[in-house]
């Protein structure tokens, strides 16, 4: 720490600090592109476009309200439906005279919600269950495993939208259908993978010395678990994206006037005929993000094979 | 062969079962009166209790389930509320439409699918092998009521070569012809993510296959590239087919979207009207019907598949 | 069989596991019998070796006997206590006294854990994890492993190095019994000889109890006091090493040391054992050997032999080996001079 002030030239103690704060940034930095999943997201060229895309689109989702020029819920009817090129909305306006690309910025943080809180509510429980399925088998995996196959007899979209329709209109309760559509695979991704390690030798070995059942599933079988759950949960984002839109599209689990998505798809669905490049917009983000998200599990995917 | 498939089938029993269950259960959660949504609000208590009588909606829960599963197997679904008609004539219709549109969306989904994959696997790491993959990815990637806005959009109003609503013209006299324009954009769009996944499915199960020795062996001795193929196919059916099993169910929950989308008359567009409606009935006989057939061709798939694969009878 | 030994560490008797083999459930049950009762005892600091082909039954009696699988029927004394009849708790706080060392280098170590991890999961487990790291080095220290190999992962060791760790980690709490299922099995054979001398050392040094499973007669006579020897889950000679290798008497075990390639041997069966192990499906009727057996006559076929003493300390289950006189005749008649 010291050594650094002797480089630097003049300015003393405040320069020090921040060329020592520089290098322990340069050096986290170094470590962090050394890191396998990191270099993953920038395998090739699309990867890198799909990551850069997913960063812009979380960064506008989290900065929406300083970003955006208008106010996403207040509409002018005289400016409605705008083309896109007019100036001051350089996305256009919708059929309220919203700004579309704040509604669009808007409407990426529902995106966002609706990806990440079903994928990560299923993967708890469903890791959970496939754990307690997977280790203690008998009767509790039985039990566990056919209740999975009646919710796995449904097709996704139809069991979405059952359970979004039966909680009411609202965000909650098509994130919670959403989360209730995923825990089926991830348990069954987690009980396959839990029934592989308990067939390794080192389960036998912890259990010969000594360890009860939960220490076992805590440091042998969660930690040799754990990653190809969630390699199998990265893969369900895009599915997650699409379907949160869909729900809001049959006008499902949204309460106007939020911005999202496949709602602003279905609003606009009606002006398709007369002013096709506003009503495609929502759809081109709507498919972009789930791309995205696609290509970057499929990128996280080869690199967890590589490390074994 | 016949104990396989006994077992298979008393396997799923009790999974339908459980779907019926999940179906009826659903409804009841749904907040809102049916009765009141249907009455409006002049309806005297004298009318309100005769139309839940008339529904059964007073009975305790357990015996509405059981009212209600006799029913189903007197193939009596009930009283569409929103209608008035039973729903079994209802739904027999758009059953009918929906499986057009489904078996459709699949015939689009296989043949591209194995023939986007079968290239992609073969040209393997040629430009050909990334357009063939990007298609498969964005096919997955792609939300199905989005691209049928946008097919629509393309065929229906830029080039406006294909009708965008509907099963058939309304002039017409239901000619097959026009059928089949009619349902060329809506397959498509309900079939795209399946497309994406089989291409997806088969290039990698192709290319799996093409790397086993024996197939090294007859590249070697020159068999054509034809022959190869062929005997490449055998082997990667099965796995192909258990992909197949799984998207059928896809396509089935996705043609609600795509049929809303295009007006197309199906259970799918039947069960969103019924959703805004609270059409109890209906919903419930929509999503246990779904589900019953997406259980059966899962069945089927299945039993196919220990046909084909003989390692698959003795597990 | 009655076993004297009263003041043994281990005594197993009438040790019996059955698995069920059933393909479908239309098919009716078959059972396949792995351990066909078993007896024996082990002394205060002496080695047993156990020996078998594979499918004799050696490496689940090692189970049994640790109750890592639960018995059908029999006891298993350790200590003067009988295990069987122990709840949960009581077991688990036992295992403390005795540990296994595992036949896989490659995947009886958790590729998650560093070798000080390892080690100290199974002080951990006891609480004993006070001063952890001070004894995973002492315990490393003991087995040879260099102390800069804490931090490593199983993956960065050779096959010799994670049998020592595997050893080290099954001394660690200071047990009186060690079981090791064929711990050498999967190393090379210069590295067999390093760990062995190991064990050897380790043993004699600590003073251990060791019951030892092998498929390896030169592995079991360079380690072990006494030898038993199991086919198709049941035992057919018991004795000390020494006089199992000057004078087997059962067939079977005959036959296992004609298998072992040694220069300049004298010890060969006239006519050697036909066929293949029975199917454990289907055990041959009377002795389970008499198939394959050369000497085999009716009684043979007819009715098992019982484990019996034919000479001092040394007992075997042979009709064959019955008379003393008739036994040393055998032995002249099946050795070559």
């Amino acid at each position: 720490m010291n050594s650094m002030s002797s480089g630097v030239p003049s300015g003393g103690k405040p320069a020090a600090a921040a060329a020592s704060a520089a290098s322990g940034g340069m050096a986290a930095l170094r470590a962090l592109l050394r890191n396998r999943w990191i270099r993953a997201l920038f395998r090739d060229p699309l990867t890198t476009a799909a990551t850069l895309f997913l960063l812009a689109v979380v960064l506008g989702a989290a900065f929406a309200p300083w970003i955006s020029p208008y106010d996403p819920y207040r509409g002018v009817i005289s400016e409605r439906l705008l083309d896109p090129g007019t100036p001051g909305h350089w996305l256009g306006t919708d059929e309220q005279g919203r700004d579309l690309f704040t509604r669009l910025l808007y409407g990426g943080r529902m995106t966002l919600l609706s990806a990440i809180i079903p994928i990560g509510a299923a993967t708890a429980i469903g890791l959970t269950l496939g754990m307690i399925a997977g280790h203690f088998g008998g009767w509790m995996h039985t039990l566990i495993m056919r209740t999975l196959d009646i919710f796995y007899a449904f097709p996704a979209v139809l069991l979405a939208i059952g359970v979004s329709a039966a909680l009411g209109q609202g965000m909650a309760s098509s994130l919670i259908a959403l989360g209730i559509v995923f825990i089926a695979p991830i348990a069954r991704v987690a009980e396959t993978t839990v029934r592989k390690v308990e067939a390794m030798e080192f389960v036998e070995a912890a259990r010969a010395a000594g360890a009860s059942h939960l220490t076992i599933l805590r440091t042998q079988i969660f930690g040799n678990v754990i990653s190809s759950v969630l390699a199998y949960s990265t893969t369900l984002l895009g599915v997650s994206v699409i379907l949160a839109s869909g729900l809001s599209f049959l006008g499902l689990g949204i309460t106007p006037p939020t911005a999202e998505w496949g709602y602003m798809l279905n609003n606009l669905r009606n002006f398709i005929y007369t002013d096709p490049w506003i009503a495609i917009q929502p759809g081109v983000c709507i498919f972009l993000t789930a791309i995205s998200f696609n290509l970057i599990g499929d990128a996280l995917q080869a690199a967890r094979e590589d490390g074994n | 062969m016949m104990a396989f498939l006994y077992k298979r089938i008393l396997y799923v029993l009790p999974i339908l079962f459980g779907v019926s269950l999940v179906a009826f259960s659903l409804i009841h959660i749904m907040p809102g009166d049916p009765v009141d949504s249907l009455l409006g609000p002049q309806a005297t208590e004298e009318d309100r209790l005769r139309l839940v009588t008339a529904l059964g909606l007073d009975l305790p829960l357990y015996e509405q389930y059981f009212r209600w599963l006799a029913g189903l197997f007197r193939f009596d679904f009930g009283i569409s509320i929103a209608r008035m008609q039973p729903v079994a004539d209802l739904i027999g219709d758009a059953m009918a439409n929906t499986v057009i549109l489904a078996s459709a969306a699949a015939a689009v989904a296989i043949v591209l699918g194995s023939v986007f994959g079968t290239i992609a696997a073969f040209f393997r790491n040629t430009w050909a092998d990334r357009l063939f993959s990007i298609l498969g990815l964005a096919g997955v990637s792609i939300p199905h009521f989005w691209i049928a806005i946008v097919l629509i959009i393309l065929f229906g109003v830029v080039w406006q070569v294909l009708p965008t609503s509907g099963m058939y013209s309304y002039t017409g006299d239901r000619a097959f012809g026009d059928l089949l324009r009619h349902l060329l954009l809506p397959a498509i769009a309900a079939g795209a993510p399946t497309m994406g996944t089989m291409t997806r499915m088969v290039r990698v199960q192709v290319i799996q296959v093409l790397q086993e020795d024996h197939v090294q062996l007859l590249k070697a001795k020159g068999l054509s590239r034809l022959r190869v193929l062929a005997h490449v196919w055998k082997n990667a059916l099965p796995a192909i087919l258990t992909v197949l099993g799984l998207e059928m169910g896809h396509l089935f929950g996705g043609s609600i979207l795509v049929e809303t989308v295009f007006s197309w008359p199906g259970v799918g567009q039947l069960i969103y009207q019924s959703v805004s409606q609270r059409d109890i009935p209906m919903i419930q006989s929509g999503i246990l019907l779904v589900s019953l057939i997406y259980v059966l061709v899962n069945l089927i798939v299945d039993v196919l598949h220990g046909l084909i694969d003989p390692r698959i009878r003795h597990t | 069989m009655r076993t004297t030994e009263t003041n043994a560490l281990l005594e197993v008797e009438g040790l019996a596991k059955k698995f069920p083999v059933q393909r479908a459930f239309w098919q009716e049950k078959k059972v396949v019998h792995a351990v066909n009762g078993i007896g024996f005892a082990l002394k205060p600091g002496r080695s047993l070796g156990i020996v078998g082909e594979s499918g004799s039954g050696k490496s689940t009696t090692a189970r049994l006997v640790l109750r890592l699988i639960e018995p059908d029927e029999g006891k298993v004394m350790f200590q003067g206590r009988d295990l069987l009849k122990m709840n949960r708790k009581e077991l688990r706080a036992l295992r403390k006294d005795m540990q296994m060392v595992f036949q896989d280098p490659y995947g009886s170590l958790n590729p998650h854990m560093t070798v000080e991890q390892l080690l100290r999961f199974n002080l951990k487990v006891f609480g004993l994890d006070g001063q952890g790291r001070q004894k995973a080095r002492e315990a490393m220290e003991m087995v040879g492993l260099p102390e800069r190999l804490a931090d490593r992962y199983p993956r960065d060791l050779s096959g010799g190095q994670r049998q020592r760790v595997n050893i080290a980690r099954a001394l660690i709490t200071s047990p009186s019994l060690v079981v090791a299922d064929e711990p050498v099995a999967a190393l090379d054979k210069s590295v067999q000889a390093q760990v062995l001398n190991l064990f050897l050392d380790l043993q004699k040094q600590l003073k251990l109890s060791c019951l030892f499973i092998s498929h390896d007669l030169n592995v079991v006579r360079f380690i072990c006091d006494e030898v038993i020897v199991m086919y198709l889950g049941r035992i057919v000679e018991w004795a000390s090493s020494e006089d199992i290798w000057r004078h087997p008497r059962h067939p079977y075990t005959i036959a296992l040391f004609q298998s072992i390639p040694q220069v300049g041997s004298s010890r060969e069966l006239a006519q050697p054992i036909r066929g293949e192990l029975p199917s454990p499906l289907h055990p041959p009727a009377g002795c389970a050997f008499h198939t394959r057996c050369p000497f085999a006559d009716e009684t043979c076929a007819r009715e098992r032999p019982e484990l019996k003493e034919a000479a001092a300390g040394h007992r075997v289950a042979c009709w064959m080996a019955e008379d003393d006189l008739a036994s040393r005749r055998q032995a002249a008649a099946m050795l070559r001079p």
